[in-house]
């Protein structure tokens, strides 16, 4: 736990996301994908936050988002302080060297036709580092993640799947970044090698206090490498608390449900069934009330049509449903 | 009452690709009980997959069974001609894939692929042109009904792309169970989908099983769906099975050094654990390492280790192919 | 640490794929005809004195196929054999600048569309829209009679048809590698757009083209021929093979080598073409992302 540097560094207000999607000969708006409904949380200076959610709670938009792929519909990012909900130009380049996401398929996001070596070095002269020692740069990078030499000289494809994992992270590493945004970063990757490449990103935040927002639907990651989690469904942020507590005392029954579906590899451990019917949503109808009343088991009519307030139950802790409200 | 319903005896298979020979089966030995889920867990290149397109003969061109007999109620599954294997399609030993993508074809309905699917079954079985149409309606009907389909009607008028994935595998969890076959190998079933739609189709895939007394063979790289859903697990690495046995035995007690680094390689979601990584990679199967293919990544390895592959060993009801056992 | 060579690396590659090329032997049939027109097209004037397409010697024509003149001769008394020889130099070469020059005004709009898409795009694409209406044979007839008959004219009205396929080709690749997650990444890093279409999407949009563009040669050729046997081409003594099976045409059933040999060698020529677009394909796809 980060105790003295307590500087928030990143901070998202009420984001929205809407997608048009467009339909007939004149190519008009008929209607459109509700990504993202409400994304709000903070992250502070060297911490990692976990999002949380299945498909269509919109945690990879919010991600795309905060790297600026993507403009929000409406909403503010606040990074270090500053208002970067707009920035264009010079001052984007500027805080895309501050900000870096993670994809999660490390192959398809390495252009399979260059060397690890050029890929990493295009990244340094477009932002003009290290001019003149280009190359040793790249070294130190590989070095930082665990790679030798000889791999700056392959073509993704003649690299392991963890191999081209930590590939990307050096080429994120290369515009010397403060914030990481990594998205399900070991989903593709085999068990054996997860571990390697989480414990990689550990020590690189012991070390040189990275941030990181965690995008991921598998519970057993967020709980080894997050200090505080967000869960999101359709598009909205339902509950968030420190990681410890969210996995202890869930207050909301999606993120009951959630941690209840988690297959445990350990036999002995016996889960009641908390199976909850119905499907992920499909998001092309605004949220009336809240997101998950048409699958909640516990749903009542006013969660139907009034969105639950937010309540505080406990350190950092804070919950949207009308059932805690209640109480 | 154990009875075997299915023997693997030293399968090994190859393939031919411009690299050079991929020995992707190493010698696979396993045995399934009726009514048993055997789960069948490894990572990339351990070849679970290919053991089950084996049993399935679903190897693609440049694949070559060097050796081996897949026993299946008495018949060498390898050495029946193709028209009898055909026969066993569907109504004996049916499949269910990760990607349902794959498997249901994007231009015809629900309803229509599934009668297709039936038709071409029960032609074969009462050898006669004529079929029964009421038939069919009632077993798809039934099928859907078993997965625990809403709108059962409206499903079966329905195109695959307005299905959600779960919705999708439940249609597969459907076709395969309709004729009720012996045996059914699952590859990857559940791993596209959703944490909380898995464990609805999981369960659904229980209660079948259950229901029709069905043998399965669930691959899959997830320890966690091997631990609630198999009775026993063999644990492949470099196209061997390294550790067979009890999922409560070997879970609980880990023997060979890999099945052990994959338990200590996992983060969980219940509690905290100190994760550790296994050191290295999957070997490369063109030119394995010499001896126990493991042995490059073995914290316990011996010298033996590197100059022969060890035998299996058995301890009590396990199967062990370790030095440290033998 | 070891220095590892860049050259050895590159060369490994194109070795790989020479050998991946070679194993096809259809392919490497197409190469070598490729090849050995590509050598008459070069040393065509240096071994057959190119003025005896000029020459005319009534006393000699309409000779059969003999040891003398081992094509026959036409009409005009002229040597066939000598005439293909002679031909080969404009025929390979109006096919190969007219794909050249169509590739890379096709590829250029077509990015360029691609990537910025919107209003751009569009009009763009109405516009090949428009041109690809017109049948291109018909198209490139009425060009030719409108600016008359010549080589540059020819060389033009190919042209201008043939463009718009690879722009239209192009622009699909790109708007396909545009989403892709490398395109993603890069912009994610800053890196500028003109570096992205070039760098980026470019070399891995650029294939189908290659693959398309070699098979083209071959469907020139024969639309260049089929131009000149309709009498839009270059001047009637021109040794063209188009110009010849023309020639042909008028004494079929008397000569028919006249037309068959000039034929045959069109005919050949683009195979060749064809059978290496062929290889390529699968050589440049699949197996080189080994």
């Amino acid at each position: 736990m980060v105790m003295e540097k307590n500087d928030v560094l990143v901070k998202v207000e009420n984001l929205k996301k809407y997608f048009p999607i467009y339909g007939g000969i004149l190519q008009k708006v008929v209607g459109y994908i509700y990504a993202v409904e409400d994304a709000s949380f903070y992250i502070r200076k060297g911490e990692t936050l976990g999002l949380v959610g299945e498909s269509g709670s919109g945690k990879t938009t919010v991600g795309r988002i905060l790297v600026k792929l993507e403009e929000p519909t409406e909403g503010k990012i606040f990074y270090n302080g500053s208002n970067v909900t707009n920035i264009k130009g010079s001052e984007l380049k500027k805080y895309r060297r501050k900000a870096q996401i993670i994809f999660q398929d490390p192959y398809a996001s390495l252009n399979p036709r260059m060397t690890i070596k050029d890929s990493i070095i295009e990244v340094m002269r477009v932002h003009h580092l290290h001019k003149g020692e280009e190359y040793n740069n790249a070294l130190r990078l590989m070095e930082k993640v665990g790679l030798s030499e000889e791999h700056l000289y392959r073509f993704p494809h003649e690299l392991s799947g963890g191999q081209r994992q930590r590939a990307v992270i050096a080429r994120a590493l290369a515009v010397e970044p403060e914030f990481l945004i990594l998205d399900e970063p070991t989903a593709s990757l085999d068990v054996s090698v997860q571990a390697q490449v989480l414990d990689l990103l550990k020590e690189l935040q012991e070390k040189y206090n990275y941030t990181y927002l965690l995008i991921t639907h598998n519970l057993a990651v967020v709980r080894y490498v997050s200090e505080r989690t967000v869960i999101m469904y359709r598009g909205m942020w339902v509950e968030t608390s420190r990681t410890k507590e969210l996995f202890n005392k869930a207050e909301h029954p999606y993120t009951q449900a959630l941690l209840k579906s988690v297959p445990i590899p350990d036999p002995e451990v016996k889960k009641d069934k908390f199976l909850i019917s119905g499907e992920p949503p499909n998001p092309t109808t605004p949220v009336k009330g809240c997101p998950f009343a048409d699958r909640c088991p516990y749903v009542m009519d006013v969660c139907k049509n009034e969105m639950p307030p937010i309540e505080n139950v406990g350190d950092e802790h804070k919950v949207r449903c009308w059932l805690v409200t209640r109480k | 009452m154990s009875e075997k319903v299915l023997e693997v005896k030293n399968l090994r298979v190859e393939f031919y690709t411009y690299r050079g020979i991929v020995k992707a089966l190493n010698g696979v030995n396993l045995d399934l009980n009726k009514g048993e889920i055997l789960g069948l867990a490894g990572e990339t290149g351990s070849g679970k997959s290919v053991t089950g397109l084996s049993i399935l003969r679903l190897l693609p061109q440049n694949a070559r069974v060097v050796e081996g007999e897949i026993i299946f109620k008495g018949r060498d599954l390898l050495k029946i001609p193709e028209k009898e294997y055909n026969l066993l399609r569907g109504k004996e030993i049916n499949a269910i894939f990760q990607d349902p993508h794959t498997y249901l074809n994007p231009v015809f309905t629900i309803g229509e692929q599934f009668r297709d699917i039936l038709l071409s079954k029960k032609d074969s079985e009462n050898n006669s042109s004529k079929v029964d149409d009421k038939k069919i309606e009632e077993i798809m009907v039934s099928a859907l009904k078993d997965v625990k389909m809403p709108a059962v009607d409206r499903v079966l008028k329905m195109y695959p792309h307005e299905l959600s994935g779960g919705m999708k595998q439940r249609v597969m969890l459907a076709i395969a169970f309709s004729l009720q076959p012996s045996l059914i190998i699952a590859d990857e079933p559940t791993t596209a989908l959703d944490v909380t739609i898995q464990a609805q189709v999981l369960e659904i895939m229980k209660e079948l099983q259950r229901k029709y007394n069905t043998s399965i063979i669930l691959i899959t790289h997830d320890l966690g769906v091997i631990a609630e859903t198999c009775q026993k697990v063999a644990v492949m690495y470099a196209g061997r099975i390294v550790e067979y046995g009890k999922v409560s035995d070997v879970f609980k007690n880990p023997l060979h050094p890999y099945t052990k680094g994959l338990m200590e390689a996992l983060p969980r979601a219940d509690v905290d654990v100190k994760v550790k990584s296994i050191p290295g990679t999957v070997p490369d199967l063109v030119s394995p390492p010499s001896g126990c293919a493991f042995h490059p990544r073995c914290p316990y390895a011996m010298e033996i280790c590197k100059r022969q592959a060890p035998k299996p060993s058995y301890v009590k009801e396990r199967v062990v192919e370790c030095h440290l056992y033998s | 640490m070891k220095k590892v060579n860049e050259w050895e690396l590159k060369k490994k590659e194109i070795s790989y794929a020479l050998w991946l090329f070679s194993k096809n032997k259809l392919v490497v049939f197409g190469s070598l005809i490729v090849v050995f027109y590509t050598i008459l097209a070069i040393i065509g004037p240096l071994i057959v004195d190119p003025r005896i397409s000029e020459q005319v010697n009534l006393s000699n024509a309409l000779k059969p196929p003999s040891s003398q003149h081992i094509f026959g001769t036409d009409d005009l008394g002229r040597d066939i054999l000598q005439l293909i020889v002679l031909g080969a130099r404009f025929d390979m070469s109006i096919s190969l600048v007219v794909v050249l020059t169509a590739t890379l005004i096709g590829v250029a709009i077509g990015s360029i569309s691609g990537y910025i898409g919107g209003k751009i795009d569009e009009i763009i694409m109405r516009f090949t829209d428009i041109l690809l209406a017109f049948p291109g044979l018909i198209f490139a007839m009425g060009l030719t009679m409108a600016l008359g008959r010549s080589t540059v004219n020819l060389f033009l009205a190919l042209t201008l048809v043939w463009w718009t396929g690879y722009a239209r080709i192009m622009r699909g690749q790109v708007l396909s590698e545009k989403e892709k997650l490398y395109v993603q990444a890069a912009k994610s890093l800053g890196i500028p757009d003109f570096l992205i279409l070039f760098k980026h999407v470019f070399p891995n949009a650029i294939y189908p083209i290659l693959v398309l563009a070699t098979m083209d040669i071959g469907g020139v050729m024969l639309s260049a021929a089929g131009l000149s046997f309709i009498g839009l081409g270059p001047s009637p003594f021109e040794p063209e093979w188009g110009q010849l099976i023309n020639r042909g045409a008028s004494y079929l059933f008397m000569a028919p080598w006249i037309m068959f040999f000039p034929g045959l060698a069109v005919l050949t020529a683009s195979l060749g073409f064809n059978l290496i677009g062929d290889g390529l394909r699968d050589v440049l796809d699949p197996r080189l992302r080994r």
